[in-house]
């Protein structure tokens, strides 16, 4: 039989990566991330960046891997490799897009209100910068979607603290958390809950001038809100509070593990 | 005996009686009284001329939170000017005992469950506004 | 530094640019050196404006060199771009390995290479060898020219040998001996048997924190006009090393004359604040004493309802009659109260679980004590490496913000219990243990137990704040089947449950109760066993209620070095179980601070106590079984085999267990001359133990005389978990008593 001298190309790996062309790499890049498969992808665009770092393909390539760091969740990659492709090429065609992917980036940071609340400052900053930047492009609009829903947290997390308080009966302490979340965060839906805690406090310390008054501005501004319900069954006994949709002891329990 | 006791513990910004009766109606204005009894506890939610003057005492109490006895909140009103109009300790007997609605607000990505909190995070909010084909540029001179 | 650019031609400023145009410029596109300019198509030449671009485009440090030219209308822009890293190397570093160098240089691969970057990376190697005493290391960082203008960056390192110290010697010390005063200082004279420790090299910082050290050791015994007027250190003649020579200057010893307090303060008089004095007249002076009075003045004022205090001691010397007079004025504070408690850095624990901890809230007075006494809570909780807090100012002069952060630690352990005991044989556990689920502050626990002779589950849940009260709750089931053949002549099985609760009645006070149920079977006795053993056969039901009343005082739960805690623990056995009896234990354990005396925090004696006694009521047939009874050795007595000491039956060798006990340590910890980054401790005990109380009966020996074991062991905190080594000898010990040298455990099971 022949001399199989193993030519067989099949076998023989594609011609190595450094020798192929920046377009060919960067389209096997841009192919392995339809098919999700970002290790690969990342692999593709780094030696493109590398073996020819003065194409035009090579900025592409450097934002394209961010992208891929970014799908994999390794957000603090990605904002390294974005920081450096903003600072490189400022003037670049597709710079909003790499703020936008550096704040989404921050923004998967972000965990619930409970928890330190430090990842949600910084993400809120690097959005309001996308707004400022790109007022008009469609990165802006989601960015401050985004900004609402950071906000949000910060909200959240003055409330637990609030609550934490008021359970314990330390007003004073909840008065202040309560105070910032109607000062600094009315565009959020935490308010309506924030005034009608106040309303609670100021009937229990028993000044109830002072919670008549922002059970009224709480019904103003709030006029079918549930929680005006609540604040008006205090003030007006007889009255009926809002349905608790509290679910039972057990069903929390349930939900809570599944 | 005294081993078991536990210690009272001063909350808030405890106004002195005797501080407290040198000011009369009138006099004072704001800045007098800032500077006797310190900054006041809380201001009027949406009247910065009604200032409040909180304080309790706590004490740990086994197996539950701790009691708030001595509770004192002294309400003080200014007119325009900054001068003191009015001022009140509020009775006992004014104070109610509200007990806390259940009900809160959700706030996005804490309704996670003990699996989620496992494993999932908040949860991928949009690819990024990017399907791939639209790949930014997609490559030079496009 | 790169050549400066010529600005443009000084021509006249007339006429408008029409084009920009960049030259010389490879990776970076011609748009961005534009995006940079200040000047525009369409504005007018304005060489001030042009010289301004110049600046820019030099301070984003791309560029090695920019030059501005013009040609008739147009703007010429000329880069030469600052290359791109390739690669970056160390060479010559043996003591610091590449991975510890590399953090510290900013320069990486891809980045851009500027000179001044790579002299800044140079002075951070330095100081980082600087920093590890070795401060004779040279770096000289060389650029390796690559194609398409990037560079490979070589830092050629010269380490050099540490500087070390060869003697300490001491000028102008008449009441202390300089190997006393050598304890004192931190630094350490380089010796053969301290290979590894870093204390032995020369450091000019350290020579500061050894004048400060110096220093206090007077003042705490005495000598209040003491100071130490130098610290030199000449290199020796053949340049091994340092010599390092402190010149003392003692003054007389004092003694304390007249004690005052004078209160300023309208509702507390001196007399309140008089009870918490401790320094009387005729003592000793104390410069250390004397800070802590202040201290201790300051909360006793704060308990007493004047939340801002300032205690100012003065002290007056009297030279010729060697006395000191102390007195100390408290006066009005300057008023300021918590604004915010900021709680940062917690990824894993929740807000809540950190907060409840504090035992001041917003809105209160600001209280040095309760911050400190917060802090110490916080990390007692055992979840943080860290945790620090300190006060910010806050909006207006009269408020502070707290700003805490903490590290977080990883909670979850897994823990590998070992041992070799002569009578069970080799015995592994394998533990789980998660100390703060999810962050929000539960404790659970799973461990299994396999060993030749002992198998054994039990699962534990503890919340220590349930529904945030001041309430702790926790749960314990377990499966316990253990094979005593060897020792007791009998398997026993035991299976059942435990409800806890637990509260605090003050900072030092805290009481938790417990009810157990379990089920206990004792079968396949062999006819051989002694027939006390035999008497156990069967099932028994056991209903106990039990009760622990702590009293503590030490400065920190995890690792006390100061104060003592007592407990009192009593067990009820009956109420419709099988077996009736009344156990009460009393313990405590006192640490001696050595700080005061040798200054260094890591010495600690511990001496602790304890005394134990039951009893059976309700007849006979109700009495307590011999698993309910105290064992002695092992835990409790080191250098005995577990239940080695203690009544036996001398025919069958089986330990039957007693029902009065009393055991005292006293243990040693110091640490060893290594780096304390290892985290080795070493500790040498005594422990004494006896056990007796089993009604007379033929062929059993009871003797409650006092055994007593001595040895040495080791604890490391090893990155999995606390190793513990023991290595004991039996000193007094009966002939039938059992013994055991080595014992060892890894994770907390130990």
């Amino acid at each position: 039989c022949s001399q199989w001298d193993g030519k067989d190309t099949s076998l023989r790996p594609r011609a190595p990566l450094a020798e192929q062309t920046p377009e060919s790499l960067y389209a096997a890049g841009i192919e392995s991330l339809r098919q999700e498969r970002y290790v690969q992808a990342i692999e593709y665009f780094d030696t493109v960046e590398r073996e020819h770092p003065y194409s035009t393909w090579a900025t592409s390539a450097k934002l394209m891997s961010a992208y891929s760091d970014y799908m994999r969740n390794r957000y603090t990659e990605a904002i390294g490799a974005l920081d450096r492709f903003i600072q490189l090429h400022p003037a670049h065609r597709d710079i909003a897009y790499a703020y936008y992917l550096r704040a989404l980036s921050y923004y998967e940071q972000i965990v619930d209100a409970e928890r330190d609340q430090r990842g949600t400052e910084i993400a809120m900053a690097r959005l309001q910068e996308v707004i400022n930047r790109f007022p008009e492009s469609s990165y802006a609009r989601d960015a401050r979607l985004k900004m609402d829903l950071a906000r949000d947290h910060l909200a959240g997390r003055e409330m637990n603290i609030g609550r934490f308080y008021q359970s314990r009966g330390l007003y004073s302490a909840a008065i202040g958390r309560f105070r910032r979340v109607v000062e600094e965060f009315q565009t959020t839906n935490h308010t309506p809950e924030a005034l009608h805690r106040l309303t609670e406090i100021y009937l229990a310390l028993g000044l109830t001038e002072e919670a008549r008054r922002t059970a009224s501005v709480l019904g103003h501004n709030y006029p079918g809100n549930p929680w005006y319900q609540d604040s008006y069954a205090l003030l007006v006994d007889g009255a009926q509070p809002a349905a608790q949709d509290r679910p039972g002891i057990l069903r929390r329990a349930w939900n809570s593990v599944f | 005996c005294s081993v078991f006791e536990a210690p009272p513990v001063q909350r808030g910004n405890r106004a002195d009686p005797e501080l407290l009766a040198q000011l009369t109606p009138g006099v004072q204005t704001q800045a007098d009284v800032q500077a006797l009894l310190g900054s006041p506890t809380a201001t009027g939610t949406f009247d910065r001329n009604m200032w409040y003057y909180i304080s309790s005492v706590t004490r740990m109490r086994p197996a539950s939170h701790f009691t708030v006895e001595d509770r004192r909140v002294i309400a003080m009103r200014f007119d325009e000017g900054g001068t003191l109009r009015d001022i009140r300790e509020v009775g006992q007997d004014d104070m109610r005992s509200v007990d806390m609605v259940g009900r809160t607000t959700p706030v996005p990505g804490t309704e996670r469950t003990v699996l989620q909190a496992l494993f999932g995070n908040i949860g991928r909010v949009g690819a990024g506004g990017l399907g791939s084909e639209t790949a930014p540029g997609g490559g030079p001179g496009r | 530094q790169p050549r400066r650019g010529a600005a443009a031609a000084a021509q006249p400023a007339n006429g408008v640019i029409r084009q920009i145009d960049v030259e010389g410029n490879q990776r970076i596109e011609a748009d961005t050196v534009r995006s940079y300019m200040l000047v525009q198509p369409g504005d007018a030449f304005d060489s001030d404006r042009l010289d301004r671009s110049l600046r820019t485009l030099f301070a984003t440090g791309l560029f090695r060199d920019v030059q501005i030219g013009r040609q008739g209308d147009r703007v010429v822009v000329r880069v030469q771009e600052n290359p791109i890293v390739n690669q970056v190397a160390f060479e010559g570093n043996s003591k610091l390995s590449d991975d510890t160098l590399r953090p510290e240089v900013q320069l990486r691969p891809r980045a851009v290479f500027t000179p001044a970057a790579a002299q800044a990376d140079r002075q951070r190697l330095l100081e980082l060898y600087a920093r590890r005493g070795r401060f004779a290391a040279r770096v000289e960082p060389k650029v390796i020219e690559r194609d398409q203008n990037r560079v490979d960056l070589v830092f050629e390192i010269t380490e050099g040998d540490a500087a070390l110290i060869s003697r300490i010697n001491f000028v102008g010390n008449e009441n202390f001996s300089d190997s006393r005063l050598k304890e004192i200082v931190s630094s350490r004279e380089a010796a053969w048997y301290r290979p590894f420790s870093s204390s032995d090299t020369y450091e000019p910082e350290r020579l500061n924190f050894d004048r400060e050290l110096l220093r206090r050791y007077y003042q705490r015994q005495g000598y209040a006009d003491a100071n130490v007027t130098g610290a030199t250190a000449e290199l020796a003649p053949d340049r091994s090393g340092f010599f390092v020579t402190y010149t003392v200057n003692e003054g007389p010893r004092y003694s304390v004359g007249k004690v005052e307090i004078t209160s300023a303060l309208r509702n507390v008089t001196a007399e309140r604040l008089q009870r918490v004095m401790e320094i009387s007249p005729g003592d000793r002076y104390d410069g250390d004493a004397v800070e802590r009075m202040v201290q201790t003045l300051t909360d006793e004022a704060n308990l007493a309802g004047a939340p801002f205090v300032e205690v100012e001691p003065r002290v007056t010397r009297d030279r010729q009659g060697r006395k000191v007079d102390l007195v100390f004025e408290v006066k009005e504070g300057q008023r300021v109260y918590v604004n915010r408690i900021d709680i940062t850095g917690n990824t894993r624990t929740q807000d809540r679980v950190i907060r409840r901890e504090f035992r001041i809230a917003e809105g209160d007075a600001f209280n040095a004590a309760q911050v400190r006494r917060s802090r110490q809570r916080i990390r007692d909780l055992g979840y943080f490496q860290d945790v620090q807090i300190n006060p910010v100012p806050g909006a207006t002069p009269d408020q502070v913000n707290l700003n805490t952060n903490v590290a977080e630690r990883a909670t979850g352990e897994i823990s590998i219990g070992g041992g070799y005991s002569t009578d069970a044989g080799a015995l592994a556990d394998l533990g789980l243990r998660e100390r703060n689920i999810l962050g929000t502050g539960i404790d659970a626990r799973v461990n299994t137990t396999l060993a030749q002779r002992r198998s054994q589950v039990d699962l534990s849940v503890t919340d220590p704040s349930f529904m945030d009260r001041n309430l702790a709750v926790g749960v314990d089931l377990f499966y316990v089947v253990r094979d005593l053949t060897d020792y007791s002549g009998y398997e026993e099985r035991r299976a059942g449950f435990s409800l806890r609760a637990g509260y605090e009645f003050n900072e030092r006070l805290r009481q938790s109760w417990s009810y157990t149920l379990s089920r206990r079977n004792v079968f396949n006795v062999l006819d051989d066993a002694s027939i006390y053993i035999q008497e156990q056969k069967g099932v028994t039901v056991l209903s106990q209620v039990g009760q622990t009343l702590t009293y503590d005082t030490r400065d920190s739960r995890l690792d006390p070095r100061d104060g003592y805690v007592l407990r009192l623990g009593t067990d009820l056995a009956g109420l419709g179980g099988d077996v009736n009896y009344l156990r009460t234990r009393l313990d405590g354990t006192y640490y001696v601070p050595f700080e005061r005396l040798l200054g260094d925090p890591d010495y600690v004696l511990a001496i602790s106590a304890g005394v134990g006694h039951m009893f059976s009521y309700g007849g006979r047939d109700k009495d307590e079984r011999i698993i309910d009874r105290f064992f002695l050795g092992g835990e409790n007595l080191r250098g005995f085999a577990v239940a080695g000491a203690g009544p036996r039956d001398t025919s069958t060798q089986d330990a039957l267990g007693g029902r009065t006990i009393w055991t005292q340590t006293t243990e040693m910890r110091f640490p060893l001359p290594v780096p304390s980054e290892l985290g080795l401790l070493g500790r040498a005990f005594v422990d004494v133990g006896s056990l007796t109380g089993i009604d007379s009966a033929p062929n059993i020996v009871d003797d409650s005389s006092p055994r007593v074991g001595a040895g040495v062991g080791i604890s490391w905190r090893s990155p999995f978990g606390l190793i513990n080594i023991d290595l004991a000898q039996a000193l007094v010990k009966k002939s039938y008593d059992e013994t055991q040298v080595f014992r060892f455990g890894f994770g907390t099971r130990f």
